[in-house]
């Protein structure tokens, strides 16, 4: 079997195709925008093609691949993304070999919460990312039906893994404070995921008979707070106090038409803005300028981690993450053979 | 010296339409009593417009010395080499402010060179994190000698990314791309600012480099000051994702900074007893705030103290003597 990453170069996308190549029976492709960092893929012994599609070895190579997980996102301005995005999804579905799989990369955000707290499915979504993503999904669906590609979508947890960010964030807060407060307690349902189980997510959709269009990629079963925790403890061998649901206290400055307005802004930017290049450029530049200094009153000696606790009624694959021992187990081994094929390359 | 015309504003020309002229300098300058933008060039003339339309600024598409000589204070935020031309440039025109953003040179030669081509003007370098609260809490821990002598400095800076996308970043060594001219240089100088360094010996590296552009860097030198040398240990990766920040090891105390502008200092005395520093709140925010706040007093000092400016172009040179030591073959 042949798995292609597009976007292999993000913090997800290189840990899914490092995770596959070392520990799967795949073959595994890595499609990048340019070649910076081509030789870090190779010193990992993973092939890496620059992504030109007017080079025939990379739509030569987007052909034989039997599954296409796509976890790239365009870095251009709002009033350009959604062109952007139905461009690169229909150039890459466009070369793929019917009946392989498209998955495209979505977030757990495109359910529409603006800020963390209880996940919920909104109709209509706080923030311009969901609704871009929500966007990029019904065009992956529409793109690759047309093109005889089964298209779907798995919409992410918060991914942790010795190269993602959230998991540095949370073993350095472990290590520098005292407390952490959360806004949880213990036995609430987190909505994360490990990178050995978005590969295992992968086979499990192949191999689903009854497949969907639309899943929800995190631990199934799902963790909880106390065991995400715990399994950070572990890792790195030191703890801390947790606070179990506490809520931080902030002040807000604004008046009351203020808060309407900054609580509406999400229509404001995607029915009105999306559609005037010119005004979209300027209201970025006043609130910039109108928000250079502001004065935060929230206490900064204090660690409180937001996380998105509960479950919703969605489609879920199963893996094998419940087990904190087996994930710290993979984890390590990973990790591992990262720093000791770094430690041999330096000179 | 002041000068800051009390009458006009002073105009700043901008050559350089990158995000940091589009996230910080511009609001900065917008928002800055007595200087405004006055126009801005770009290679990319879509980008240049962009940001035309974004802060209401004039856009020209060729960089010419009547434009030059037309504005008091010009903001150079090119890549090191995309700069040759425009101090070439700026030798014909006399008596302006040059405000470049790092690095301005990865070797001591180049600096003297550089220096010595723009000697008619006032140059600053965009090294504002020197204005950030803890560099001057651990400034004056330092120079008062509170802790004893400062012996050594621990550096890390471990944050994955191989995305590159910027020119700058992705571009070799010898000519100002990589990771440690890029991006780790700030904290370079910050070293260098706060022990007062006279001389630099690099004697130990080992570097993760392809096609000669740094990925990770592993070094040791020596800092030779007035009251003694300091060792410092540098970890910069972009392959690995760890916790970062500074360590400071007096004779009696440590002082730990994290990475962010905001970070707090942590003391830990000789029992191993810690205790932190919360900064006072006049300077104190979120992160973001923190930065805008640097920029603006570095914008600040050049305006109207700049003789005394921390960012002024004299306090520089050994940071980029190290750069060009480490960058060394």
């Amino acid at each position: 079997m042949v798995v292609g990453i597009i976007g292999a170069t993000s913090q997800v996308g290189f840990s899914v195709a490092l995770y596959l190549n070392k520990l799967h029976p795949v073959e595994v492709y890595c499609f990048v925008r340019s070649d910076y960092s081509k030789e870090v893929f190779e010193l990992f012994e993973l092939p890496v093609f620059i992504m030109d599609f007017n080079k025939n070895d990379v739509c030569v190579k987007l052909r034989e691949c039997d599954i296409v997980i796509d976890f790239s996102y365009p870095s251009v301005d709002l009033f350009k993304i959604r062109d952007t995005l139905t461009n690169n999804i229909s150039s890459i579905v466009s070369l793929m070999s019917p009946k392989s799989h498209y998955i495209y990369a979505s977030s757990i955000m495109a359910f529409g919460n603006s800020d963390k707290g209880l996940l919920s499915n909104h109709f209509v979504p706080k923030s311009t990312y969901a609704m871009t993503k929500r966007f990029a999904e019904k065009q992956v669906l529409k793109i690759a039906s047309s093109n005889d590609v089964y298209g779907v979508i798995f919409r992410l947890g918060q991914v942790h893994g010795f190269l993602q960010s959230i998991s540095a964030m949370m073993s350095n807060d472990i290590s520098n404070f005292d407390v952490i407060r959360v806004n949880g307690c213990k036995e609430d349902s987190v909505n994360i995921i490990f990178i050995n189980s978005i590969c295992e997510s992968i086979f499990q959709y192949v191999n689903t008979r009854k497949k969907r269009h639309n899943y929800l990629i995190v631990s199934n079963p799902h963790w909880t707070l106390g065991e995400l925790y715990e399994y950070y403890f572990n890792r790195n061998l030191n703890e801390c106090y947790v606070d179990y649901k506490s809520s931080r206290v902030k002040k807000l400055n604004f008046n009351f038409i203020y808060t309407i307005v900054m609580k509406y802004r999400f229509i404001f930017e995607n029915y009105i803005l999306i559609h005037f290049p010119i005004m979209n450029l300027k209201q970025k530049g006043f609130f910039r300028v109108r928000n250079l200094v502001t004065k935060s009153n929230v206490r900064v000696n204090d660690c409180f981690h937001s996380h998105l606790l509960g479950q919703i009624k969605y489609n879920y694959l199963p893996c094998s993450s419940k087990d904190l021992t087996e994930v710290l187990r993979v984890e390590k081994l990973m990790e591992s053979y990262y720093i000791e094929t770094l430690r041999n390359f330096r000179k | 010296m002041k000068i800051n015309n009390k009458f006009f504003n002073l105009k700043v020309g901008i050559i350089g339409a990158g995000s940091i002229v589009e996230s910080l300098h511009l609001p900065v300058i917008i928002n800055t009593v007595g200087i405004e933008p006055y126009w801005i060039f770009d290679i990319n003339p879509e980008r240049s417009k962009e940001i035309g339309i974004m802060y209401g600024v004039s856009v020209i598409d060729k960089l010419l010395k009547e434009h030059i000589d037309n504005i008091d204070i010009l903001l150079v935020a090119t890549p090191l080499f995309g700069r040759e031309e425009i101090i070439d440039l700026l030798t014909c025109v006399k008596g302006k402010t040059i405000y470049f953003e790092k690095p301005f040179a990865i070797s001591r030669e180049n600096h003297h060179l550089y220096a010595k081509k723009l000697e008619n003007h006032s140059v600053f370098i965009g090294f504002q994190r020197r204005y950030y609260p803890w560099v001057n809490i651990v400034k004056r821990c330092i120079d008062s000698g509170i802790f004893g002598k400062l012996r050594s400095v621990d550096f890390k800076q471990c944050k994955f990314d191989l995305k590159g996308g910027s020119t700058f970043l992705a571009n070799y060594r010898g000519i100002g791309g990589g990771l440690l001219a890029e991006s780790a240089i700030h904290s370079l100088d910050l070293i260098v600012y706060l022990t007062k360094a006279i001389d630099i010996k690099v004697v130990k590296k080992e570097f993760i480099e392809f096609s000669r552009i740094d990925f990770d860097s592993s070094s040791e030198s020596i800092l030779i000051t007035d009251s003694g040398q300091v060792n410092v240990h540098l970890t910069v990766s972009n392959l690995l994702n760890e916790t970062g920040g500074f360590i400071f090891i007096f004779d009696n105390a440590r002082l730990s900074i994290g990475l962010n502008a905001n970070a707090n200092v942590v003391f830990s005395d000789s029992l191993g007893i810690e205790r932190v520093f919360i900064l006072d709140d006049c300077s104190m925010g979120s992160e973001n705030d923190v930065i805008k706040l640097a920029f603006l007093k570095a914008w600040d000092s050049i305006i109207n103290d700049s003789d005394n400016s921390l960012v002024n172009l004299r306090y520089t040179e050994l940071t980029s003597f190290w750069l060009g030591q480490l960058y060394k073959y």
